[in-house]
């Protein structure tokens, strides 16, 4: 270990998150916001370029991928985890880790800020930012580590000619990384690799002078759209940056860290539509983000770009792998079963939509202005009650299922 | 080239359309300015934001107009297409769903014994993108983005896709240019501009609706920022004619209006987040996002359809694009 932490270091992701967490959410008193004029936007001349022809991609190869929903426990996955000091009054411990007394020690993150957290990251999709857990670093594999501190998680792999590391997320979080991966080896940050587009995990890649930036082809367009690009006159800091450039790929990529294989592959539109899964085979290691939750339905506020057909045909899919550890972007387990489990339940989603929606049709003659109803009554009467006790179950489960009549009807 | 369509679901998508169509309301007061040489009258029934259904008899006759030689705008099923004809050769936008399609075909035979020979998707969306079985002979071009959505499809009426592309593709209609452009992310991830440098005439879909708020139901995967970004793009453009894809009328007034919608409702956010950032760090940016789609208002779109029921949608959308980009 190099350095201490900053003090803000912990906090700042937690409070971008916590700050999704809010966006849907109707509390607290009534700031006034005063229009400002229309701004003006710097427009080029109508355009004069010509065609390209339709690219042609050759999925790499890839594991089996049918979406065949079995559901089969797995033992709980084996790793060597290293607790960091708990920034919090009540720590929670690492839940599938054995604490070892090794590598680094950031500096306890300071006291959460006000308003104070009250929830846990996608047990609500309102109210206050969640109680700030303990870092964690856990040794899933020789050299692959997962790092999750402030609600998020990262993906560590050690080779000796450089690091590969996913989603820094922003300034500080990177820097935050730096030491943590100080305390593991001398190798350079080379490798960043984006999980997805949304602002919260891309910021931060500009504090590793020498990586390479990869991210899914639809990055791009996504990026070009970060406010400090479009009207850099007005930007606001503490929204963050995105990557300066990036190297991008469209159905499949393979990287190689040592004698590690890291695979990234484009499965479709997940939440988002640059949704990456990392998948190490030889290790049987995936990392997604934003898929979904341990026992707990994705909070309502956070799948407006969630495409749920989309998410269930990735689980599905890569549930078909073997797995020893699945990485999630907002949880600190590693355990396959917390993804098999939100495997089942999209399932069981999917098919109790679809069937209202057949019966719907066949009611109606054939007619499909039955279903067409659906989308106003549905929501507000469906229950999946095998999954009433999952956390934001009574706040979510409406918009999950207006989520998956739109995935169903109209591709949203 | 086309999977056999499901028939159930040609009501399903018909449904669609009018669901599309009814959110932005009140088109029986819509005030169309544009060059309107509307070979039939029709008048659309007033929908709230949540629309309201019908039977296919419900629907109006379908317009075709001439917007300069060889070009019409379609309209019927409440829904726009734009035709080229030229050389022998037709290009159709959007068929939407077979019945609309087999319409189509009938106007198109009034004018020319030529197959259609090219249909362009304006985006993934499953409401346009039906239909195109009923033009064998046509090469179905999409965005790239559009493959991976198609193959999510379970309901049976999405195409083949035979010609992708990323940034741009020209298609040349016998001696007549027609532009497909790639902006950016914007009502879905395939958005695709269609342009005609010529004639200045341009075809958008569900990027905006005269006068009215996109109603809120439909605005799950709009990308504001992104909107935003493409009709200021467009409005550069030289611009005869404007298609939007569910208004009958093809005034680039309709389409200016909304660049100063969606760069009023940006600035009035943006500035918003940028006080609360300001004075309070991160939690009053917080506390801002939680409330501002409750206090926010812009006075000078309170007129527009769906303004009441929708404003509060788009202003919650509007912060999710700047800060998350959804």
């Amino acid at each position: 270990m190099t350095g201490k932490l900053k003090p803000a270091a912990l906090l700042f992701g937690a409070t971008l998150l916590a700050l999704a967490l809010l966006l849907a959410a109707a509390c607290g008193s009534d700031p006034t916001s005063t229009p400002i004029p229309a701004a003006t936007a710097t427009q080029p001349p109508a355009p004069t370029a010509t065609s390209t022809p339709a690219p042609t991609d050759t999925p790499a190869p890839t594991p089996t991928a049918e979406p065949a929903p079995t559901n089969t426990p797995r033992p709980a996955p084996t790793a060597t985890a290293t607790p960091m000091p708990a920034p919090t009054p009540t720590p929670q411990p690492a839940p599938t880790a054995t604490p070892q007394p090794t590598p680094p020690a950031p500096t306890p993150a300071p006291p959460a800020p006000s308003p104070e957290p009250t929830e846990e990251p996608g047990q609500n999709g309102s109210g206050m930012m969640p109680e700030m857990p303990p870092p964690i670093l856990n040794e899933l594999a020789p050299n692959v580590y997962h790092y999750f501190s402030a609600f998020y998680s990262n993906l560590i792999v050690l080779s000796d000619d450089g690091v590969l590391v996913t989603d820094p997320a922003n300034n500080a979080r990177a820097q935050e990384l730096t030491e943590v991966i100080a305390g593991l080896t001398e190798a350079p940050v080379t490798h960043i690799v984006l999980t997805h587009e949304h602002y919260d995990h891309v910021g931060g890649t500009g504090e590793f002078d020498s990586a390479t930036v990869y991210c899914h082809r639809n990055c791009q367009a996504i990026f070009d759209l970060h406010p400090s690009r479009t009207d850099p006159d007005i930007a606001i800091p503490i929204l963050g940056d995105v990557p300066e450039s990036i190297t991008t790929y469209d159905e499949a990529m393979d990287l190689t860290m040592g004698d590690i294989v890291v695979q990234l592959r484009y499965l479709g539109p997940g939440d988002g539509d640059a949704t990456t899964v990392i998948y190490l085979p030889e290790q049987q290691i995936v990392v997604t983000s934003d898929l979904y939750e341990p026992r707990a339905l994705t909070a309502a506020g956070f799948v407006d770009d969630k495409h749920f057909t989309g998410v269930r045909h990735i689980l599905n899919t890569i549930s078909q792998w073997p797995l020893t550890h699945a990485v999630n972007a907002h949880s600190p387990g590693t355990d396959p079963q917390d993804l098999r489990e939100n495997v089942q339940y999209y399932n069981d989603l999917y098919d109790a939509v679809k069937a209202e929606v057949d019966a719907a049709i066949a009611q109606a003659g054939g007619a499909a202005f039955g279903a067409y109803g659906l989308f106003d009554t549905l929501p507000q009467t469906f229950q999946l009650e095998q999954y009433q006790d999952w956390g934001n179950y009574e706040s979510a489960l409406p918009k999950h299922v207006q989520r998956m009549l739109l995935a169903i009807y109209h591709g949203d | 080239m086309n999977r056999k369509p499901n028939p159930a679901l040609i009501l399903l998508a018909a449904a669609l359309l009018l669901l599309a169509a009814a959110a932005p309301a009140a088109y029986g007061a819509l005030s169309i300015a544009a060059p309107a040489p509307a070979t039939l009258d029709f008048a659309l029934e007033p929908q709230d934001d949540d629309g309201a259904s019908v039977s296919p008899q419900q629907f109006p006759p379908a317009i075709m107009t001439e917007l300069a030689d060889g070009v019409y705008h379609y309209f019927g099923f409440f829904s726009s297409s734009l035709i080229v004809i030229d050389g022998g050769e037709v290009l159709v936008t959007d068929p939407s769903l077979d019945l609309r399609a087999q319409s189509i075909r009938e106007e198109i035979a009034k004018l020319t014994d030529a197959p259609v020979s090219v249909i362009a998707l304006t985006h993934e969306h499953y409401d346009h993108v039906g239909g195109t079985g009923v033009f064998p002979d046509a090469t179905v071009i999409c965005h790239i983005n559009c493959q991976p959505v198609f193959d999510l499809d379970v309901l049976g009426d999405v195409p083949e896709v035979d010609v992708t592309f990323d940034r741009q593709l020209d298609v040349n209609v016998g001696e007549k240019l027609v532009e497909l452009h790639y902006l950016g992310p914007g009502d879905g991830e395939a958005t695709t501009i269609v342009y005609m440098p010529a004639e200045q005439i341009i075809l958008t879909a569900d990027l905006y609706e005269p006068r009215a708020l996109s109603g809120k139901n439909w605005v799950d995967d709009k990308n504001f920022t992104g909107t935003r970004h493409i009709l200021n793009t467009v409005s550069q453009w030289p611009l005869r004619h404007a298609i939007n894809a569910h208004s009958p009328g093809t005034n680039p007034q309709e389409l200016h209006e909304n660049v100063a919608y969606y760069n009023d409702l940006f600035a009035a956010v943006y500035q918003a987040l940028a006080d609360a950032a300001n004075q309070g760090g991160m939690p009053a940016l917080f506390g801002v996002s939680a409330t501002l789609p409750q206090t926010l208002r812009l006075e000078q779109y309170q007129d527009w359809g769906n303004y009441d029921t929708a404003f509060p949608r788009h202003v919650e959308r509007m912060i999710l694009s700047i800060t998350h980009a959804d």
